[in-house]
């Protein structure tokens, strides 16, 4: 299975029920074109060791950190996941900004025995913080700036942080993100 | 809409004159006759983006070739200046030392220019 590319990244603001702990999203949103994911996952890496030797270990993921690579850096798209406020188009940033839990989606394209497939990956929460930045002049050797995103992975309350599945269509990949996203009727 | 480099260089040249004298530039080749004249073809591409599994935008490179049998350094500075504020922008390392070439008596420097390009 192995795989060639990402695609598509769509994400959603989460709410969480504080009393229970259940999500429900705002809807799906593409904040640009996917360049790069990273995820890194914190382990428990509890052991008890007992009669001299390994009686009990615990490797569950505790959380984690992700960075997201887009090929854009939309105001509105980072207003919204950075809890920045915007205004008619002005965006201002303040230290008592909290940026939202949010619900992100990608699909990885797969080649599987000769087959395209289409994985798609939802983490449950997230929540993202401030990038770096920095700007370079334009040279005789060009270099497409692109912005890396840095988040946290969130552990909902019933431990179900993670969810995937594998398609045979990008289009059915990316349907099953959105409506795993979908805002809830009114 | 992608854009054809072809015709902003066309668009750019129309009219083109240095000290009273019209130059043509044309693509690849000139077949009128007389000097001086320059001609541009694309060189090379790379530094793409990419995104969505999909080509987003990369950098083509362009050659100008000037040719004059007289003072050709008026000519090579209205190129330069002419693409630059078309958008291009100047590969001083890329482009040619002076040359000239005694068989046809013609002055000839070659300036190579970067437009970026979305796909």
């Amino acid at each position: 299975m192995a795989k060639i590319g990402l695609e598509n990244f769509l994400y959603a603001v989460a709410t969480v029920n504080p009393a229970t702990g259940a999500i429900t999203y705002g809807g799906a949103k593409k904040p640009g074109k996917a360049v790069s994911f990273n995820m890194t996952v914190n382990k428990a890496d509890a052991t008890l060791y007992a009669d001299d030797g390994l009686a009990e270990s615990d490797d569950a993921v505790t959380g984690g950190d992700i960075t997201l690579g887009i090929d854009r850096y939309d105001l509105t798209t980072m207003a919204e996941i950075l809890g920045h406020t915007i205004t008619e188009g002005e965006v201002v940033d303040n230290t008592a900004d909290v940026a939202p839990y949010v619900g992100l989606g990608r699909i990885t394209p797969l080649m599987v025995d000769n087959q395209r497939k289409f994985r798609a990956t939802i983490l449950a929460l997230c929540q993202f913080s401030e990038p770096d930045d920095s700007d370079t002049t334009r040279g005789e050797t060009v270099e497409f700036g692109t912005y890396e995103i840095p988040g946290k992975l969130i552990i909902p309350t019933n431990g179900e942080w993670r969810k995937r599945q594998v398609f045979d269509t990008a289009a059915a990949a990316a349907a099953y993100i959105t409506s795993a996203f979908a805002a809830p009727n009114p | 809409m992608t854009e054809n480099i072809n015709e902003i260089i066309e668009s750019t040249f129309n009219g083109f004159s240095v000290g009273g004298t019209e130059i043509p530039v044309r693509f690849m080749y000139y077949f009128g006759h007389g000097e001086p004249y320059v001609v541009y073809s694309q060189a090379d591409a790379d530094s793409s983006l990419s995104g969505d599994n999909e080509l987003l935008a990369y950098a083509e490179y362009y050659d100008f070739d000037v040719y004059s049998k007289g003072n050709f350094l008026p000519i090579v500075e209205a190129v330069k200046a002419k693409l630059i504020a078309a958008g291009f922008f100047f590969e001083p390392s890329r482009s040619s030392e002076d040359m000239y070439e005694p068989d046809t008596g013609y002055f000839h420097k070659t300036l190579n220019f970067q437009y970026l390009k979305g796909v």
